[in-house]
């Protein structure tokens, strides 16, 4: 969940007031501190186990109070995100990642991985949370925050709040594995969660037809699916921009068939294929949609059962291939 | 090959019956020779799609001549006298108001409305049916309206992506995807945009204009140093015209 991110040391006293006594609170509290006793006020928001959300909440009082040039780099960082993010100045953004690539990558993990627990806090928060997340998905390739953006998703799913940004984010991590994030939300009791983790799946475009269906069987199959075909999904650029019901992931049925994991960027083994791979994919790609996925699910799993069995079998000519196929499931596709 | 009624049709016996505009000539020709198979229950389905092609083409110039602002979501803007602007961003028709009272004034108070280009398509395709519709029918068939981008719009209109399609068609909605936008403007991240049938799209945001300068206009926006190009993707996206055509047939048969 979220707040697993966060640290899990003792609580900051910006936070803890920030907590029992709200924004307001906090804002009272600091603007009497920067009155009585600056060099504290320097101390407590320099502090190491300090959440963001303090620190957003308090950013116009510190710019006010002049005391910029006594922040730590992870404050002043901070300020320059913000500053990028509010004006959407790619440039400044760019230049910062590119002169302190590593402390760029951890002030944001401490923006969102800190920060994230208050998403709703406002709009102009909210959208510091997305686009922090997207930085490190994109530029950092940052896939321990996964969860933590899959839980925002359906938070705000819930909430009637914007989830479009966060989606793509997710989905641009190009983590075929992290579909399962998702699919947990197959077991909510909540409707709204069960509903959404079925559009972002891709499992169907009505969702009328499945209200029958056994939860739980839709949830334990669904999961079965992703272990099963992970290594073989690729990144199709589809997102809720495109579509109400995205399908992120293609799967490639040739490398199934081959059992070769691919990129999940864009489908290519990540393994040249031989020679001989290239004539049995001969075979395959003559075939109908319908029969190429049924033979790479079926040279998947006699793969995984025995591997010198399946040596033998995958060099069959493909109507052989087929025939086994039907010989094993009974003529059931 | 079109099939009306379950005859193969030809675009000359459609046009003996209807004066066709250009552009529906060009979806009666691509139904006709394209790659796919198009089946038509009646003569007045098709003549429902082919008209609903040409109000949706009608529609994007008119959006684009009255001066849609772009705004991502969060920013969005509407006539608030007409529509109430959720937290996440989307237009919702207020209680009182008739959804074609709201969706007329978008087009008429153009500049006082801002979103984004999937939601300037969904508005597209409302105001298509509604030239048919007229006002009656499409109150009743939309009450609740409600504009963010495609969720809605599958319920109410049956929008629906195809991928791989067999055939392209004046008045789709096609999507140039840009793989590598900069994180820091996700809205750039691709480009709903209606094929004009001439060679040009409307892409809210950038305009009636031709793929090119859609594909370039995204690639102003991409992480710094990337190779990667947007590109046009193999999709259309389309209302369900045979299910909107049901509700309006009928009526018109009654009259």
């Amino acid at each position: 969940m979220a707040g697993d991110l966060q640290d899990a040391g003792a609580e900051g006293l910006l936070d803890s007031i920030r907590h029992d006594e709200g924004v307001e609170g906090l804002r009272s509290y600091f603007c009497k501190l920067l009155r009585n006793n600056k060099k504290k006020a320097v101390e407590l928001i320099n502090e190491e186990n300090l959440n963001f959300c303090s620190f957003y909440v308090l950013r116009n009082e510190i710019a006010a109070a002049g005391f910029i040039r006594h922040m730590n780099s992870r404050n002043m960082n901070s300020l320059r995100i913000l500053y990028a993010i509010s004006n959407k100045n790619t440039k400044d953004m760019n230049q910062l990642i590119r002169n302190q690539n590593a402390a760029a990558n951890e002030t944001l993990k401490w923006i969102f991985c800190t920060g994230c627990a208050e998403d709703g806090l406002s709009s102009k928060y909210d959208e510091i949370m997305e686009l922090s997340a997207g930085l490190l998905v994109k530029h950092y390739r940052d896939n321990s925050i996964l969860p933590a953006v899959a839980d925002m998703i359906f938070s705000r799913h819930r909430n009637k709040q914007l989830i479009h940004n966060l989606v793509w984010t997710f989905f641009e991590a190009r983590n075929p594995g992290s579909l399962m994030y998702l699919a947990n939300y197959l077991s909510s009791q909540d409707s709204r969660d069960y509903e959404l983790a079925l559009r972002l799946l891709g499992l169907t475009p009505d969702i009328e037809n499945i209200k029958g269906m056994n939860r739980n069987k839709i949830y334990y199959d669904t999961c079965r699916w992703i272990q099963e075909n992970s290594l073989f999904l690729y990144r199709t650029d589809e997102c809720l921009h495109l579509t109400a019901f995205p399908q992120p992931y293609r799967l490639s049925a040739e490398a199934k068939y081959l059992n070769r994991p691919v990129s999940p960027d864009d489908g290519r083994p990540l393994r040249s294929i031989t020679g001989d791979e290239e004539t049995l994919l001969g075979g395959f790609r003559a075939l109908d949609s319908d029969s190429r996925l049924q033979l790479a699910n079926f040279s998947y799993m006699l793969y995984n059962r025995n591997v010198h069995q399946w040596n033998e079998w995958i060099r069959f000519p493909v109507q052989d291939q087929l025939r086994t196929l039907k010989m094993a499931t009974g003529g059931r596709s | 090959m079109l099939i009306v009624a379950g005859n193969e049709t030809r675009p000359e016996s459609v046009t003996s019956q209807y004066p066709a505009t250009e552009i529906e000539m060009k979806v009666l020709e691509t139904l006709s020779s394209g790659n796919g198979t198009y089946r038509y229950s009646s003569m007045d389905e098709l003549k429902f799609e082919l008209e609903m092609r040409k109000n949706i083409i009608k529609a994007s110039r008119d959006l684009y001549k009255g001066g849609l602002r772009f705004r991502v979501f969060r920013k969005s803007e509407c006539n608030e006298r007409f529509w109430n602007r959720t937290e996440e961003g989307g237009f919702e028709v207020k209680e009182g108001i008739r959804p074609s009272e709201a969706m007329m004034d978008i087009f008429e108070n153009t500049r006082r409305y801002g979103t984004e280009c999937a939601t300037a398509v969904v508005i597209v395709f409302y105001k298509a049916v509604l030239d048919i519709y007229q006002a009656d029918l499409f109150d009743r068939n939309f009450e609740g309206l409600y504009l963010m981008n495609w969720q809605n719009a599958y319920k109410q209109l049956g929008v629906l992506t195809y991928r791989d399609a067999e055939d392209y068609f004046p008045g789709d909605c096609r999507y140039f995807a840009n793989p590598d936008v900069d994180p820091l403007t996700p809205e750039w991240q691709g480009e709903n945009a209606i094929d004009m049938g001439n060679g040009k799209y409307y892409g809210h945001g950038i305009g009636i204009v031709s793929g090119d300068m859609i594909i370039e206009a995204l690639n102003k926006n991409r992480i710094s140093g990337s190779e990667t190009s947007a590109y046009l993707m193999e999709t259309a996206t389309r209302p369900d015209f045979k299910k909107l055509s049901g509700a309006y047939v009928p009526v018109q048969t009654a009259t």
